[in-house]
């Protein structure tokens, strides 16, 4: 193997091995401290539609014209509510990015355009995205939106009013629900809080708390009186975090990086052993720099045509 | 009788200076107004137009991409399928190169040069859909790398596998420059090309298939697998073969008169022996796939209208061209070798398409169909890579043989232990 | 939403089956493989040629003892083979069809005079006339290098049906050139064996050497027999 393509193996493999990868949790990026979570008690939600509004104003975004139309979110409505007819009557459920412990789309993507706050939030940083939508790809929650009739697009999501929670405030939304359907705290203190509730009115509430696990744990939780899926979770979400699943082919890279050009050129020159250079070639039987059988035309025919 | 005309001389160009000789070449050579010419140039136009639209107007203008699939015809055609069929270079380089098969030397150019210009308008095409092409920049120089992303290996890797595949093919624009020293430099470097386009093949095919790992509940269970990389790696290695095999019959006939004897005579052995490899490598896969089923619980799936689909594409597209090929190489024929290869590609196209498109949040009401102007820009990115292979052939010594030259000892003691031309 | 706990390696059992299965079929499989499927055909060695007529690899061949060969972009030149030239001797005179004509496949395609009985050979492939060899119809002992300044026409291939694919090249041509050897063999007189085994071929012609006053019907049915 030539010596450039032996360093620049040797370059690719050390910075691969060296590099922290993402396993149980993702890596703070500043800020000290227990990760924030808000939870979400469905059966407090009267689907007034104020936290859409209130998001919006924080945000900069549109005011949202229709919505009761609008059950998922959009670029333009970072949250919205759903309305589920379900077994136990009607049920409205708040969408927005889950803003999960281990992120998929923070893992996915190869700009680190998506980053995971050390409190908490996930948030998308413009100057660093290519539009590749690979984050969209990976996660399980549908989080990401893209801008797709701009032509300097961006990805679009909630943000858990990281910024606020910087100043000491709460998301806008939680601040602004009349029903109290929404808390903010430290993940832990919340999931302790609504094991508590299901504790006190076990016929009230499924007993689950929604994304306490799933995709390894989600930093905003949920509380219903019905399965999740009626009211539009994904069921199939599992509870190892999204980055792990990618984790057995990360890793086995730098093997390959190494074993591979190491057993390829072994094999090359146990086979060329006693091999004549060909022509238009330079031989050098001490080793040296892997010269190989040039591909040259060969002499094959011999001038047996007049021509 | 020789149809190719500058390359038996002994002087390199023909004796002309390299600026004359640079300006003759860009010259068309050949009939201007061909079938292929007419059809392909008014698809290519049509395309930049498309294409203005999409840089002016965004992707929503010219595409049918979606909130729920972000991935269309673009990215899951030009390059999850492009890329698996330029798999050829590499395992063709490692058969010659590293496993020292001569009787393949004669298609190692044609299929690293196939191999290096798919990898540049495919994986280049990837940048045709792209949000912002031009914060590209950002992986390459360091800005900001995302190194636990799939994504950022399979940037990584296409980038250096390209110039590793350059590498590879450079010897051959050395000696259509009539370059003697840069070509000996050149196939000096043959060999460590090959090993590092092997390895990075390895992983970016495998890669490619780990990028939907973590679309895990989005692809449909019947494709999805914790082992998607390798059963990509797999079958890149019989899509890439059966490309050169269907690629070997069409160069065979548009380019016969710049054929060298030898090749066009090499020709049939060749097809036989790659379709030997490819149904054993497809036997493997198929029982691959049974595994998968079993693997993953997902017997009961077939029953349903996508696990009619999964059969069709298992049994239709990888079983019977095993049968096509397992019986053209019993029956040495070429026939049949050539059928089994069109339905291995049409399979891969099935394969690829299944995970990233078809297969891919299927369950959706409304299903993600491409728009016409995505068809015509995936068309003319095709056409436009036949373009320049078609410009690489007929001026470099792709399919003939190098010029009489390169046999002779390069003039100066550099290298004092040449092996004289030995004819 | 409860998630089961699953034996990971539930199927585990069955997955090694499966691996037995296909180790114990891979056998019989590469054996089916690289058995040749008619009886011989691995036995079918090349034909060894006696080297008295030349076969170049790039030329295609018509079994009427014509050739075809790629000559430039869209371009193919024709003659008649080693086998015919020598057969037959100098030509006195060569009969070519004008530029612009068509050929049909089969059909005549030019003839060739030899001592007054003229011999018309079939075109290889169909297609037009672009360009006759002046050179050779003035001095028809050009035929001598039937492949080199021997060639007699160039030819425009006809899109479909030119018959090109049907022509015998590499190994189907050597079996070819291999009967029609033989069948000269069997009429082969000890000295023309001798002359030819050393590499000269008679002047006038194999066919004359042969058989002196029937040799025109000799040379025809040789010419046909390929």
């Amino acid at each position: 193997m030539n010596r450039r393509g032996f360093l620049k193996t040797l370059g690719l493999a050390g910075a691969t091995v060296v590099c922290p990868r993402t396993s149980g949790a993702a890596e703070p990026s500043g800020g000290a401290g227990e990760p924030y979570g808000v939870l979400v008690d469905t059966t407090r939600c009267v689907g007034c539609n104020t936290c859409t509004s209130a998001c919006a104003e924080a945000n900069g975004l549109p005011e949202p014209e229709d919505p009761e139309a609008v059950t998922r979110p959009t670029t333009t409505q970072w949250t919205a509510i759903g309305r589920y007819k379900t077994s136990k009557g009607e049920v409205f459920a708040k969408h927005q990015c889950m803003h999960c412990v281990s992120p998929a789309c923070h893992s996915a993507c190869l700009t680190a355009a998506m980053e995971k706050t050390a409190r908490g939030p996930v948030v998308w940083r413009e100057d660093k995205c290519m539009g590749c939508r690979f984050c969209m790809i990976s996660c399980p929650f549908d989080g990401p939106k893209f801008e797709y009739s701009s032509t300097n697009p961006r990805i679009r999501k909630c943000v858990m009013c990281a910024e606020r929670i910087a100043k000491g405030q709460q998301p806008a939304c939680v601040d602004n629900c009349p029903e109290g359907a929404l808390t903010f705290g430290k993940r832990n203190d919340l999931l302790r809080e609504a094991h508590k509730r299901i504790g006190n009115a076990p016929d009230q509430y499924v007993d689950h708390v929604y994304g306490e696990r799933e995709a390894g744990g989600t930093s905003w939780l949920y509380l219903a009186s019905v399965g999740f899926e009626e009211i539009g979770f994904p069921a199939n979400v599992g509870e190892s975090s999204y980055p792990m699943l990618t984790a057995p082919f990360l890793y086995s890279v730098p093997f390959v990086l190494t074993l591979a050009p190491t057993l390829l050129t072994s094999v090359a020159r146990a086979v060329r052993k006693g091999e004549e250079p060909h022509d238009g070639e330079a031989s050098n039987p001490a080793g040296g720099n892997g010269s190989a059988p040039a591909p040259a035309g060969s002499p094959g025919f011999e001038e047996e045509d007049a021509s | 009788m020789n149809g190719a005309q500058s390359f038996s001389e002994g002087r390199p160009r023909g004796g002309r200076s390299l600026w004359r000789f640079l300006l003759s070449e860009l010259k068309p050579k050949g009939p201007l107004f061909t079938v292929f010419n007419l059809v392909s140039v008014p698809v290519m136009i049509a395309a930049a137009v498309i294409l203005f639209v999409r840089f002016t107007h965004g992707l929503s203008a010219v595409t049918n991409l979606s909130q729920e699939v972000p991935w269309g015809l673009w990215k899951g055609f030009n390059v999850v399928t492009g890329v698996a069929f330029a798999g050829g270079a590499y395992f063709v380089t490692l058969l010659v190169y590293v496993l020292g098969q001569k009787k393949y030397h004669s298609i190692v150019r044609i299929t690293v040069l196939n191999g290096f210009l798919a990898y540049v308008f495919y994986a280049g095409a990837l940048m045709l859909d792209l949000g912002r092409p031009w914060k590209m920049l950002n992986v390459v120089i360091g800005n900001s790398f995302g190194v636990s992303s799939v994504l950022f290996l399979i940037a990584w890797h296409f980038m250096l596998y390209m110039m590793a595949a350059f590498l590879e093919f450079s010897p051959a624009i050395a000696e259509w420059l009539g370059m003697k020293r840069l070509r000996r430099a050149l196939s000096a470097l043959t060999l460590g090309a090959v090993v590092f386009g092997i390895t990075l093949s390895i992983l970016h095919q495998s890669g490619l298939g780990a990028l939907f790992l973590m679309a895990k509940g989005k692809v449909h269970p019947l494709w999805y697998s914790e082992f998607l990389p390798i059963y990509f790696l797999v079958s890149s290695v019989f899509a890439g073969l059966s490309v050169v095999i269907f690629e070997g019959t069409l160069s065979r006939r548009m380019f016969a008169w710049r054929m060298s004897e030898q090749h066009a005579a090499e020709h049939d052995g060749i097809v036989l022996s790659l379709s030997k490899i490819c149904a054993a490598v497809m036997y493997a896969y198929v029982f691959l796939k049974v595994l998968d089923v079993v693997h993953g619980h997902k017997l009961a799936l077939l029953g349903t209208s996508m696990g009619h689909w999964f059969l069709l594409e298992v049994v239709g597209f990888v079983l019977v061209p095993l049968a096509f090929f397992t019986e053209g190489v019993r029956w040495k024929s070429v026939a049949a070798c050539k059928v089994g290869a069109v339905l291995t590609m049409i399979g891969i196209v099935l394969n690829r398409l299944n995970v990233s498109i078809i297969g891919f949040e299927w369950m959706q009401p409304v299903r993600y169909i491409p728009t016409p102007y995505e068809v015509v820009v995936t068309l003319a990115v095709i056409l436009a890579e036949i373009w320049v292979l078609r410009w690489v052939i007929v001026r470099m010594p792709v399919l003939n043989d190098s010029p009489a030259w390169v046999r002779e000892p390069v003039r100066a003691a550099e290298v004092p232990e040449a092996a004289p031309a030995s004819v | 939403m409860e998630t089961l706990v699953q034996d990971p390696f539930a199927s585990k059992g069955v997955e090694y089956l499966i691996c037995l299965a296909f180790l114990g079929s891979l056998p019989a499989y590469w054996r089916h493989l690289n058995r040749p499927a008619r009886l011989g055909m691995e036995t079918a060695e090349e034909p060894v040629l006696s080297g008295w007529f030349h076969l170049p690899a790039r030329a295609a061949f018509h079994a009427g003892h014509t050739w075809a060969a790629p000559a430039g972009p869209g371009r193919f030149r024709v003659g008649l083979d080693d086998f015919a030239q020598k057969l037959l001797g100098s030509p006195g005179a060569v009969a070519l069809p004008a530029v612009g004509s068509r050929l049909q496949r089969g059909d005549r395609g030019f003839a060739i005079d030899v001592s007054g009985s003229r011999f018309d050979l079939p075109a290889p492939l169909a297609g037009r006339v672009v360009a006759r060899n002046e050179a050779a119809l003035r001095d028809p002992s050009l035929l001598g290098d039937p492949y080199g300044a021997g060639w007699l026409l160039e030819v425009r291939p006809s899109r479909w049906g030119s018959g090109l694919r049907s022509l015998m090249q590499g190994r189907s041509a050597r079996e070819w050139l291999g009967r029609a050897e033989e069948a000269l063999r069997l009429r082969m007189s000890p000295e023309v064996g001798a002359v030819l085994q050393d590499g000269g071929v008679p002047v006038p012609g194999i066919a004359r050497a042969l058989d002196e006053d029937g040799w025109e019907k000799l040379a025809r049915e040789l010419l046909a027999r390929g």
